[in-house]
């Protein structure tokens, strides 16, 4: 296990900033810290980095309790968010002066920085300052900056903010690569859900200090923990369905004034709800069909709704649907879009569906 | 980041500054307050005699004409410097070509010292062969221009002196402002026909009341320690006409050798400091509070 | 419109060129006068150009003028002066930068309520500690030595020194520090490799403020200095004031003249900096 976070707690003043976090991230896992503004990964970052101390919980890296023990001692390195890279150093001093501050020799200082130079392909800037290098050539300076070090892990703090569109899904790539190459943990935090999903074998959700869940992409996207991670992942939000358990039957079902649907191989987690609960159902727009063919199971709600608006996005469009005084949406072809007003017959999956507590957002 | 180690190194780092705070700067001034109410005379002595001192100097003809040689330099400096040196800013702001050269002449004055200052203008002013001189020569006779001989008028020499020494500072601080206002402001008022001066006097000076008010302590703070130029121009005479604080308390401490009601006229300076302040607190406060 | 905006420039210029003759009238005056033999100092006008012009008072001044004392000229005054002002500018600075690295970047409560109290104490009137100094540079036995006005202007130097560095190093960004912390340099190793290098030009300012702040003082040389080895001010002052019989006026100027220019080149060769140190300072406020 390379690194384990016991409870972590920190707070400046008597703000709490992290609340109970504990993780524990193995060898080689590629982490994503995500999350919004304020949630709390930055501080998180820079409590494993050593740069904060932890106010309250132990970590582990390797076994080994570093809680209370200095940043360069902890065999980690970080990328900044503005790279933070020496302006009056050159490239190949930037990458070395980790060696140079540990007293490695100017040979192997030097063995080193070509080492990282041709490994990121930034042998022609060595000689540059950071002034004279475009944002992504300083990108991977910080990256050589971090590698040269050997470290257990790689702590990287919004690395791709300061990029265009076009170099983020390069640096991406990138980035990906070089986790394959080097096979180490890399802890990376962003509030841009693609590069997490894209990235991750492991993502951290992260909501004002707590971690609302923690599992892999797939998880996350599939199975939200709880309501917030639901709405908060997915490109086109999650629609959510109030409604009520029913425990009459065999099986349970989800009704929502006049409709009710079973909820047969719905796999519930320990909070098995009681009768007559509010609930809330949470059902993405790419689970919602207009024609019957296209469910995957035979477990769905039928219902007919009013068009009540529609946007369109280039060759796709959002369709909301008017569900009992609440919105739903789903995504057509532009060319197949409904007026408004129209009734139109739909199919809800629920076999891809989450329910969640009405009260806690928990899900069920 | 801030551990044990480096909280040690980093004490280690501020030691000297904190005897500088703490004896040399606030030990001090509290000791040389606490000597205003002793009996000191050649040296300090610490026997107590209440506010003696105080009411001899509030009693003293000398000390009211200092301080209020003060208040009169005081109120013609800090003015004449902040209308000079806005229309000097002003003016700069309009050219497009010469600046550098301009502001080189209006700020030059300020990297001499007060001394320098003092010594030139009491030069310049010179009864026998100085300004009055030259107009006496030119024709007019009985042009009298002996200020710094005259009782009644030898402190505004000094303003003279001092308003050539520091409005360069005051006119920086203005042109800082002004060209840090927005363009798009200008643009906007071009488009609406306000004539050029109206808008420096209606639109921009206003938007620089930050910079006056900061000008104004500054100044003021400059005229309450003034003593280099008075001491070079006119010495505080004739007699004492031209004398004001910071040289009375020089006299006393060492040429009267009275320590004691030195101090006192050092804390009155002290005082009217603070009084100084209190409107740009005030004036501070208010505004966090809208 | 061509005629209106010539009319208006016109006068911008004129009001631009008066004011700069009210500028420059003194140095002038002062220059004419320094080159003057002293029966055309007493007889022509101050504005006068020289008709005989010599260099003679500016030798007498350095080396010949009276004070009170002697008759010494300037010279030895001169060189006390950079005596004094050199090394305690370098130590104030020196003091000031690691201060302000301190205060800006290892940011701990103790040392933010250290400045605000320098920052106030940097207000309080010089004659408050003239009396204090006194007794205390007495008691160390360096009363009226250069050391001991090396130590006051050390002293005295380092509230604005600190508050040049840590305004500065304020707006440097943090993560370098961070950076640097993540890269294993230590307290100072980072001091001198990554804060250090970034500092040139807050040096040039502080260099240009500090110089001339001991070299134009005048109320520590008065009471502190000795008066065969007083800074230049006060001896310049006093050697102005001395009249022994006749007043060589063209002499004694040439002696403003020399005191007036270290300063004054300093300004004119690297003014610049400082302007701009002052215009950015400015408008932070």
């Amino acid at each position: 296990m390379t690194l384990k976070l016991n409870n972590i707690g920190k707070s400046f003043d008597k703000v709490e900033v992290l609340r109970n976090i504990s993780l524990e991230v193995e060898e080689g896992d590629f982490l994503v810290l995500l999350g919004g503004s304020g949630c709390g990964k930055s501080t998180l970052l820079n409590c494993i980095a050593g740069l904060e101390e932890v106010s309250s919980g132990t970590i582990e890296i390797k076994g080994r309790n570093v809680t209370m023990v200095d940043p360069a001692d902890r065999n980690v390195a970080m990328v900044f968010q503005s790279y933070a890279l020496y302006p009056t150093m050159s490239v190949s001093r930037n990458i070395s002066f980790g060696l140079e501050c540990k007293g490695v020799s100017k040979v192997e200082r030097s063995k080193a920085v070509n080492r990282i130079s041709k490994l990121l392909q930034i042998e022609e800037l060595l000689d540059r300052k950071p002034s004279q290098l475009s944002g992504g050539q300083r990108q991977r300076v910080a990256i050589g900056r971090a590698l040269v070090r050997d470290p257990d892990i790689f702590l990287l703090d919004e690395p791709m903010s300061n990029l265009d569109a076009n170099l983020r899904n390069q640096m991406r790539s990138e980035l990906r690569e070089l986790h394959g190459k080097l096979n180490r943990t890399f802890i990376l935090v962003t509030h841009d859900q693609i590069e997490a999903m894209s990235m991750a074998t492991k993502v951290a959700v992260l909501d004002q200090g707590y971690v609302q869940q923690f599992g892999t992409p797939y998880e996350i996207y599939y199975r939200p923990q709880n309501k917030f991670v639901a709405e908060f992942i997915g490109l086109n939000k999650m629609n959510f369905l109030e409604g009520e358990i029913r425990l009459t039957s065999e099986v349970p079902f989800f009704c929502k004034g006049s409709h009710k649907v079973p909820l047969t191989g719905y796999e519930f987690t320990e909070n098995y709800p009681s009768d007559n609960r509010p609930v809330i159902m949470g059902i993405r727009p790419e689970n919602i069909y207009r024609s019957k063919d296209r469910l995957e199971g035979d477990v769905f709600l039928e219902v007919k709704l009013p068009v009540s608006r529609s946007e369109l996005t280039g060759g796709d469009a959002q369709v909301w649907f008017d569900f009992e005084g609440q919105e739903i949406a789903s995504r057509f072809r532009s060319s197949r879009t409904p007026d408004i007003g129209t009734l139109t017959t739909l199919f809800l999956d629920v076999r891809h569906a989450s329910l969640f507590d009405a009260k806690t957002g928990e899900r069920l | 980041m801030l551990n044990s180690r480096n909280k040690v190194k980093a004490a280690l780092v501020l030691i000297p500054t904190v005897i500088v705070v703490f004896y040399f700067i606030w030990g001090f001034a509290v000791y040389t307050a606490f000597l205003s109410f002793t009996k000191s005379r050649f040296l300090p002595n610490h026997e107590i005699i209440g506010f003696d001192n105080y009411i001899l100097l509030f009693a003293n003809d000398r000390w009211w004409v200092a301080y209020s040689n003060m208040f009169i330099f005081g109120a013609l400096y800090i003015g004449g410097c902040i209308i000079l040196g806005a229309l000097l800013a002003v003016l700069l702001d309009r050219l497009t070509k010469g600046e550098t050269l301009f502001r080189t002449i209006f700020l030059y004055p300020m990297s001499l010292s007060l001394v320098v200052t003092g010594l030139a203008w009491q030069w310049i002013l010179n009864p026998t062969s100085g300004i009055q001189q030259i107009v006496r020569t030119a024709g007019w006779d009985e042009f009298n221009f002996n200020w710094v001989a005259s009782s009644d008028f030898a402190i505004y020499t000094i303003v003279f002196a001092a308003l050539w020494n520091g409005t360069g500072l005051i006119m920086i601080l203005f042109l800082a402002g002004i060209k840090s206002i927005d363009d798009e402001i200008w643009k906007a008022a071009r488009i609406d026909q306000i004539p050029v001066w109206r808008i420096y006097f209606n639109i921009i000076l206003p938007q620089l009341r930050t910079v006056l008010l900061t000008a104004v302590m500054l100044l003021g703070f400059q005229v309450v320690r003034s003593f280099d130029v008075v001491v070079a121009l006119t010495n505080g005479g004739p007699g004492y006409a031209s004398d004001v604080p910071a040289r009375y308390v020089f006299e006393y401490f060492f040429q009267r050798s009275k320590i004691g009601q030195g101090a006192a006229a050092a804390v009155m300076m002290v005082m009217t400091m603070i009084l100084i302040v209190l409107p740009y607190l005030y004036y501070e406060i208010r505004r966090k509070e809208i | 419109m061509i005629r209106r905006y010539t009319y208006k420039t016109a006068l911008l210029y004129s009001a631009l060129v008066v004011s700069a003759l009210f500028f420059l009238a003194p140095i002038y005056v002062m220059l004419v006068a320094s080159f003057k033999p002293l029966n055309e100092v007493r007889e022509t006008s101050i504005i006068a150009f020289p008709q005989n012009w010599t260099i003679e008072p500016w030798l007498k001044a350095w080396s010949s003028a009276c004070s009170s004392l002697d008759c010494m000229g300037i010279k030895p005054f001169f060189l006390a002066t950079f005596e004094i002002a050199i090394p305690a500018m370098i130590l104030a600075i020196f003091i000031g930068a690691m201060n302000g690295y301190v205060m800006a970047k290892w940011r701990a409560k103790w040392a933010d309520v250290l400045f605000g109290l320098l920052l106030i104490g940097s207000f309080v009137p010089l004659q408050l500690f003239l009396i204090p100094l006194a007794v205390t540079l007495r008691e160390l036995n360096i009363y009226g030595t250069t050391t001991g006005l090396i130590l006051i202007h050390t002293i005295y130097g380092i509230p604005l020194t600190t508050m040049l560095f840590r305004n500065f190093y304020i707006t440097l960004p943090n993560e370098l520090v961070q950076a640097a912390v993540m890269d294993g340099a230590g307290f100072f190793k980072i001091f001198f490799s990554v804060i250090l290098p970034l500092s040139p030009a807050i040096f040039i300012v502080a260099v240009i403020l500090v110089f001339s702040g001991i070299y134009n003082d005048f109320l520590f040389a008065l009471t502190f200095g000795d008066t065969s080895k007083r800074p230049i001010m006060a001896a310049v002052q006093n050697i102005v004031s001395s009249s022994y019989g006749i007043k060589e006026h063209n002499m004694n100027i040439a002696a403003v003249v020399i005191a007036a220019l270290p300063t004054l080149l300093l300004f004119l060769v690297a003014g610049k900096f400082f302007v701009r140190g002052l215009m950015q300072g400015a408008v932070k406020g």
